[in-house]
């Protein structure tokens, strides 16, 4: 059984705070144990056992928050911002490289993967 | 062990070859195109049909099948072993040699449809040493042939296999399989006006399915190596809860509040099923709260409750409804509501449709039929039906609560409130229910307030304070030390009943009876012991129980039983 | 949607320094400024910058003054790579020296708070596989 929350599929055997962070980016597990415990929820409640309001609210919860695309966005303004001024921060930031100074010569492999793809565009 | 089995398989296969050779050769010779037809059997026929048409030419088709596929055959067999050692090791350890022939002999079953007919045309499988491994074969038997027919397009659950040995426990009905329903059957009978003290017994059968109702048995107690659960009667230990049970049929049950302390894996919970046993025998209405912990660690909902300013809990109060419902039917239909219940509903709309009135036979069993029925607050009709039970007379009422030191370490409940703050224990509605009876404030006319602790769980401070044996430190951490619920569990003087060892002669009363169930699979040395002092029986039981009694660490029963059952010990 | 787009560029577009906007930050102290700044800059402030940069700042005040308006400041060649940018050098041209040439740069509101020589590199990025020319500092 599936859940659909904003438009996305939540597997329902999941914990509702699991679910909640594995589905959306910029849900981390603390967050979505917050929004479990505002709404009343019990800690160890699937998401198949969801009502319909239920999933309203967490929708409403969820639509209140910067996620998804509109946190990527943020975070990709940012970083354009630091392009823009010419900061040395925006140049590694462009050539796929670590930013604070790590070591190049091997590893930095979090930054080449990240700085590249998921945060360039 | 993958070197052992290959050297048993090619055994086999030489055993094979040696008996199927001689008669391949004349068969081919006299009917060829047989062969060919025994190879394209189709799978849907049935393996009686296959067998009766050609013994021998399938034989051959084996072979054809060996050399073709050897190292998927190795393969299938760790995979089998896997999942089917780990279910006959139980009972046929110390027979492994011959009981891994029978199952390569199972393998080859399940390996291919049309080899099926091969394995029963055979007649290569030894006679095995004792009894239970026989049947654990037969049952290995029977599960290959229910993998054969089974659909997968009917059950998406899969067929659980692939759960340990200690999982499938639960599902699986291996008590079946013990061998030693005579032996249980001579055993005398647990009742309460004769206790047979150091003596092995067994359950009343009326009680038993009771005590299967509260759910007395647990899975990591053994209990799958008999047909029906036994129990010894400890010398010290059953006498104390025999004399706290006649208490209860004469006091109030704030005079009688026990609670069962002891190490792992001692017997604290196989003494509290005989206190139930006792309770269930002489009409005793019990209050089953078998894991405390799962009114705490959030399995179950919670709602605030405005009116009492604490959380409901609905989902655990119904289903101890249901059981205590189940349990005690039979005595609740005797008993009159003695006071006007009004439901609390859910929504509105319901609001003022049913309510009991005293009188015109409103017993307190239809107040828990409405309960399950009806969309009301079942946290309510619980508290109120634990109200109704104080006030009555007639039977002797028990909350017994299993795993009680699971309150002493989630004084901050699992639970989280709006402003996602962790939940003290004492915002719960049932929870306080239940300390006002071990405090006293709500009493029984009759009856008791047994309480055991278990080992999963942590004994803190706040227990040990409670009981009175260590002096509180102000200074401990919240997660050590209540001062509050100390301070109550202090007040409410409970007696401690603390379970000790077994001493070494219910040590031998446990190994003989083991020893007589034909249950102790890893004394390898066993025709050399026996050798070496003459053979004599009861000479050999006693260096047996003197051994087991070391093992243990002084007389751990779980200890005891695990170093006589289990293979690796 | 459109209205909420129109709101967002617009917050997007005004520039504030930890709450301050740009207006109120022109007017602050040195000594203020590096309250709203992080713990190195503060330490830095508090430690006192020295003379230095305080003939730097006379030269940009200067430039600024010589200035007609509507038009840039002449350009101010500096080697002080760790001087600190503060608000008044807000609009200012600035060559910071890498070790060879001096970079151009015009200090915009986002520099503020950030050293000078995060804005002038002193490497030539690698590039397998062709020949290194000069300073190939075109990458963005």
């Amino acid at each position: 059984m599936v859940v659909h929350i904003l438009g996305k599929a939540v597997r329902g055997k999941y914990k509702i705070n699991y679910g909640l962070s594995a589905t959306f980016y910029g849900i981390g597990l603390q967050s979505a144990t917050k929004i479990c415990s505002k709404l009343g929820f019990y800690p160890n409640m699937r998401m198949h056992q969801l009502t319909e309001q239920q999933t309203m609210a967490i929708t409403k919860e969820l639509s209140e928050m910067d996620i998804e695309s509109k946190l990527l966005s943020q975070i990709r303004a940012n970083i354009q911002l630091k392009k823009d001024n010419g900061s040395y921060v925006g140049f590694r930031h462009a050539l796929g490289l670590p930013v604070r100074g790590q070591r190049t010569k091997t590893n930095a492999k979090t930054a080449k993967n990240l700085n590249k793809l998921k945060r360039r565009f | 062990m993958s070197e052992e089995i290959k050297a048993v398989i090619s055994q086999t296969e030489s055993k094979i070859n040696d008996t199927v050779n001689p008669t391949t050769v004349e068969e081919s010779e006299v009917a060829p195109t047989t062969v060919e037809e025994s190879t394209v059997v189709p799978e849907t026929e049935t393996p009686v049909e296959a067998e009766a048409e050609t013994e021998p030419v399938v034989e051959e088709s084996t072979t054809a099948t060996k050399t073709e596929e050897p190292k998927l055959k190795v393969e299938w067999l760790s995979l089998f072993l896997r999942q089917d050692i780990l279910y006959n090791i139980y009972y046929c350890y110390c027979c492994y040699c011959c009981s891994s022939l029978t199952m390569i002999n199972v393998y080859i079953r399940r390996s291919s449809n049309r080899l099926l007919s091969l394995s029963s045309s055979f007649t290569f499988t030894r006679s095995l040493s004792s009894t239970t491994s026989n049947l654990a074969l037969q049952g290995s038997q029977s599960f290959a042939k229910k993998n054969q027919s089974y659909d997968n397009s009917k059950n998406r659950k899969g067929s659980g296999n692939d759960l340990n040995f200690s999982k499938s426990i639960l599902t699986k009905n291996y008590k079946k399989k013990a061998n030693n329903l005579s032996i249980i059957q001579d055993l005398p009978i647990l009742n309460n006006k004769n206790l047979k003290l150091n003596s092995i017994v067994k359950y009343d059968e009326e009680i038993l399915k009771k005590l299967y109702i509260l759910g007395s048995f647990k899975p990591n107690q053994f209990n799958e190596l008999f047909n029906k659960p036994i129990t010894l009667l400890r010398n010290k230990e059953s006498h104390e809860i025999f004399k706290f049970y006649e208490n209860t049929l004469i006091k109030e049950s704030k005079f009688n509040k026990l609670i069962i302390t002891g190490e792992k894996g001692v017997g604290k919970s196989t003494i509290l099923t005989q206190f139930h046993s006792h309770a269930l025998s002489s009409d005793g209405i019990i209050l089953p709260i078998t894991n405390m912990q799962s009114l705490l660690d959030g399995s179950n909902d919670f709602k605030f409750n405005n009116e009492l300013k604490t959380y409901d809990q609905q989902m655990y109060s119904k289903k101890l409804l249901k059981k205590i419902y189940n349990l005690n039917k039979d005595l609740l239909i005797q008993l009159p509501l003695l006071n006007d219940f009004i439901p609390i509903y859910d929504s509105n709309k319901l609001k003022l449709s049913s309510s009991l009135k005293i009188g015109s036979n409103i017993t307190l069993c239809d107040l828990i039929k409405l309960s399950l029925s009806k969309p009301i607050n079942s946290t309510h009709v619980l508290t109120f039906l634990i109200n109704e039970l104080s006030k009555q007379e007639k039977f002797p009422t028990y909350l017994s609560i299993d795993n009680f030191n699971a309150l002493t370490q989630y004084n901050y409940t699992k639970y989280k409130d709006i402003d996602d703050k962790f939940i003290k224990y004492n915002k719960f509605t049932i929870v306080n229910t239940l300390l006002d009876l071990i405090s006293g404030q709500i009493s029984f006319n009759k009856g008791g307030i047994i309480l055991s602790t278990s080992s999963n769980f942590k004994i803190n401070d706040t227990l040990k304070v409670g009981l009175n044996l260590i002096e509180p430190n102000y200074y401990a951490k919240n997660s050590e030390f209540d001062l509050e619920l100390s301070q109550l569990l202090l007040n409410s003087n409970l007696e401690n009943l603390k379970i000790d060892r077994f001493s070494i002669t219910e040590v031998g009363k446990l190994v003989k009876f083991l020893n007589d169930c034909d249950l102790i699979f890893n004394d390898f040395n066993k025709i050399d012991e026996l050798n070496s002092v003459n053979g004599d029986k009861d000479e050999y039981l006693k260096n047996l129980i003197n051994k087991k009694y070391l093992i243990s660490g002084g007389g751990n029963v779980k200890d005891v039983i695990k170093s006589c059952v289990l293979g690796y010990v | 949607m459109s209205d909420v787009d129109a709101r967002k560029k617009r917050n997007f577009k005004t520039f504030s320094f930890k709450g301050v906007d740009l207006k109120d930050l022109l007017e602050l102290s040195n000594e203020d400024f590096a309250k709203l700044c992080h713990s190195r800059v503060r330490r830095r402030f508090s430690k006192g910058l020295g003379y230095k940069p305080m003939a730097l700042m006379k030269k940009l005040r200067a430039a600024r003054l010589a200035a007609e308006p509507n038009e840039k400041p002449a350009l101010v060649k500096t080697h002080l790579r760790n001087m600190i940018v503060v608000p008044e050098m807000i609009g200012s041209m600035l060559g910071i020296y890498n070790g060879k040439v001096f970079n151009t740069i015009e200090v915009k509101p986002e520099m503020v708070g950030h050293y000078l020589g995060e804005f002038s590199i002193t490497y030539n990025p690698v590039q397998h596989g062709k020949p290194s020319s000069g300073s190939k500092l075109r990458l963005y």
